[in-house]
């Protein structure tokens, strides 16, 4: 029989005194501990230090779901989902079954329809609308779904907003473009559980922005929602309705970065008139993007300096363009006629760094820029300094003739940005233009290797094309040599405390 | 023939407005799942995320135990409180949560503040500087991530039943039903807690919590690091 290992007097008088504070001592037992405690000042003594650890608990911090939790989890529960992925194999196992339950049965959705009940089964039903019914009504006019339709036929036709670039997580451009189907009729089973999934794949700020959509949604008034039930399935049953969608996306994108009175000017035009707008706008736009800019093309040397530089400045002023993206976000919010919500910015302004940066590029350039360029800080650190330390070839890029200081900050902006995609993963979508730009033996060259090493190669050649290096310099080689040619050591070393 | 007689009603049933609450449901009464939600998601959540130190994830397995809850809702008997038998779920949903993260050995370095209670040894804790906060600050933060710190330094099982026994009031029989122990293994697990806990905060205790004199030992760096069990 296997001895019981021996306890020792301490885990006696523990296991004794545990039971005694939690109340789990018979009347009899609790009277003997509490007579020696009153005789015996080590029990005591032991007695208080397992009660004040035990007390100590309380200060843990209080934590709370998020507002949206229990109308999620009902809809989840309701619409039959699980926030767990099916395990390899069961899959074809459910999918058989639920073949063979349609074949035989064929009523699977009236079941399903029967077992969703309002209000999740509108929300269901109706995700798609929920979805973007923002950006229907940028395009829908005097309360017409034809003549929305013609609007995006239009801007489609004259190439307007037809490219379709990286997004920040918050930008709305989400909308599915597989599946993408009338809404009038209900949904069938296949829908629903498309639909379910994705409700509960999404993420908490997803889900709250959904919640806001709904609300949104709901407070049009049964006309308006007619009419935007129409044009989304007009929109599903054009034959070109997956590039439609793209252009309509890319148009509600860009409004965004309109001012919002010339927002709400463009929006007020009649259909010819806007069009017109938004050819001379965008226009305007390219002009004032790339008609200025001459050569970005940084050296080697440079390019490594300037990739210590701005990761150096983006740490420095984290603080500052962290704070910067929350008011931009609260302004774009108020744009789009969102309430305050203070939880969905905090999670925003938490995001990486990079995902910051890019976001103030893309929604508030010209300011991130002077954050960046201009000598706000009590170093200089800005344009100033970089031009201090870059080579005069790379200074001649900089100082180019007839830049102005506007011109200097967006020269940088776009160092920046081929930085950080060359830096950060990049998107599937710049890897793919790039692969179109190429020549045809680059392709070839590309094509045969293993598809392995594919990616990494086309990301080698990307950075090499972009930014002028092979491959991003290690942390260590990269600053070494920007400490070495900077002089930064001298001003921000070790004797920081000295100056 | 007169109707057959009701069934009756167990004892969870008459004295555990939960458990009734919870038939309803099992009726298809969508509005007592809604309720049951309400009533215990603050309280899943918040064990949760000191089982699992993060509250995104807490927030999913929260999830999960309500909505296995809600699927179970058909067979449901009442054999136990409803309170026992939701955090016997939790506790499953918790283990094998913890059993998957201590295989894939994750460490999640960065992290949102608002999501995430990142939990640092206390021998870094009580090494840093953080002469630059006030003390007052200090003392509140530094506590909570103490206290966060030392519950991540207890086993799986005697976290739970501390959480359970702290927060939830049940008694070892209670908890015992929801871990599958019997009560004297209840009575032992918990008591081993409660003595790592006082061990792990042994050099708090000693001047009686986190005073200020506490926090500007911790500034200067103490000899004696805090060891856990």
């Amino acid at each position: 029989m296997a001895k019981q290992p021996s306890r020792t007097q301490t885990e006696i008088d523990s296991e004794l005194l545990t039971a005694y504070l939690d109340g789990e001592l018979a009347d009899a037992d609790c009277i003997a501990v509490e007579k020696r405690l009153a005789d015996d000042q080590s029990f005591h003594a032991h007695m208080r230090e397992l009660q004040s650890a035990w007390d100590m608990l309380d200060s843990l911090p209080l934590v709370q779901p998020n507002s949206h939790f229990v109308q999620t989890t009902v809809e989840m529960a309701i619409a039959g989902k699980s926030i767990h992925k099916p395990k390899k194999g069961i899959i074809p196992f459910g999918l058989m079954l639920a073949t063979l339950l349609t074949a035989i049965f064929g009523i699977s959705y009236f079941v399903k329809r029967e077992t969703i009940e309002r209000p999740e089964r509108e929300l269901v039903y109706n995700l798609p609308l929920i979805e973007n019914h923002d950006r229907y009504t940028k395009v829908v006019f005097e309360g017409s779904a034809v003549k929305g339709i013609e609007f995006l036929k239009s801007i489609y036709a004259k190439g307007l907003f037809r490219e379709v670039d990286d997004l920040f997580a918050v930008d709305s451009r989400e909308i599915p473009l597989t599946n993408f189907d009338g809404i009038s009729q209900p949904p069938n089973a296949d829908r629903i559980r498309d639909r379910s999934d994705r409700l509960s794949r999404m993420t908490d700020q997803q889900r709250e922005e959904l919640f806001e959509k709904k609300k949104k949604f709901e407070a049009l008034d049964s006309k308006q929602q007619d009419t935007l039930r129409e044009f989304h399935d007009m929109l599903a049953a054009e034959s070109e309705s997956k590039k439609l969608v793209e252009v309509m996306n890319s148009y509600y994108d860009w409004l965004k970065i309109l001012g919002m009175n010339q927002r709400a000017d463009l929006l007020d035009l009649p259909l010819d008139q806007r069009l017109k707008e938004i050819g001379k706008i965008t226009r305007q736009q390219a002009e004032e993007s790339f008609g200025a800019i001459g050569s970005t093309k940084l050296p080697l040397d440079d390019a490594v300096l300037f990739y210590q530089w701005y990761d150096f400045s983006i740490r420095y002023y984290e603080p500052e363009i962290r704070e910067r993206t929350g008011r931009v976000l609260t302004k774009m919010r108020e744009g789009k006629g969102l309430p305050p919500n203070d939880m969905v910015v905090d999670r925003i302004k938490a995001a990486p760094i990079e995902e910051l940066v890019s976001f103030l590029m893309r929604n508030d350039r010209e300011q991130f820029g002077q954050i960046l360029c201009d000598n706000i800080a009590e170093k200089n650190i800005g344009i100033d300094y970089l031009r201090e330390i870059a080579s005069d070839e790379a200074r001649s890029i900089i100082d180019q003739p007839g830049f102005t200081d506007a011109d200097r900050r967006e020269l940088i902006l776009k160092w920046i940005e081929t930085a950080n995609q060359a830096r950060f993963p990049i998107k599937e979508a710049a890897l793919h233009a790039f692969y179109d730009e190429l020549g045809d033996d680059q392709r070839d060259q590309l094509d045969n290797l293993h598809p392995d090493q594919w990616n990494e190669t086309i990301m080698r050649m990307y950075w090499e094309k972009n930014v002028g290096q092979r491959s991003a310099p290690s942390e260590v080689e990269a600053f070494q040599k920007f400490l070495q040619q900077s002089g930064w050591e001298i001003e921000f070393g070790a004797n920081e405390n000295d100056q | 023939m007169p109707d057959p007689l009701p069934e009756p009603k167990t004892r969870y049933e008459l004295t555990d407005p939960d458990v009734r609450l919870m038939l309803r449901v099992r009726d298809g009464d969508q509005q007592a799942f809604r309720e049951l939600v309400e009533k215990y998601q603050g309280r899943l959540v918040g064990i949760l995320t000191h089982l699992v130190s993060d509250r995104g994830t807490a927030q999913d397995l929260a999830q999960d135990v309500f909505l296995r809850v809600y699927r179970a809702r058909e067979r449901y008997v009442p054999t136990a409180k409803f309170s026992t038998w939701l955090f016997t779920i939790t506790h499953n949903v918790a283990s094998n949560s913890l059993r998957k993260s201590s295989r894939r050995k994750e460490i999640n370095l960065v992290s949102s503040p608002s999501d995430s209670m990142p939990v640092r040894p206390l021998e870094i804790m009580a090494k840093e500087k953080s002469g630059l906060m006030p003390a007052r600050q200090l003392l509140k933060t530094e506590m909570q991530n103490v206290m966060l710190a030392a519950i991540e330094q207890l086993g799986e099982r005697q976290r739970i039943a501390t959480m359970l026994s702290k927060f939830e009031g049940m008694s070892y029989l209670e908890i015992g039903e929801t871990m599958g122990l019997t009560t004297q293994a209840v009575k032992s697990l918990l008591s081993r807690a409660r003595n790592n806990l006082k061990d792990i905060l042994k050099p708090y205790l000693e001047s009686g919590g986190l005073t200020d004199g506490v926090a500007d030992g911790m500034n200067q760096a103490p000899d004696n690091e805090v060891q856990g069990d």
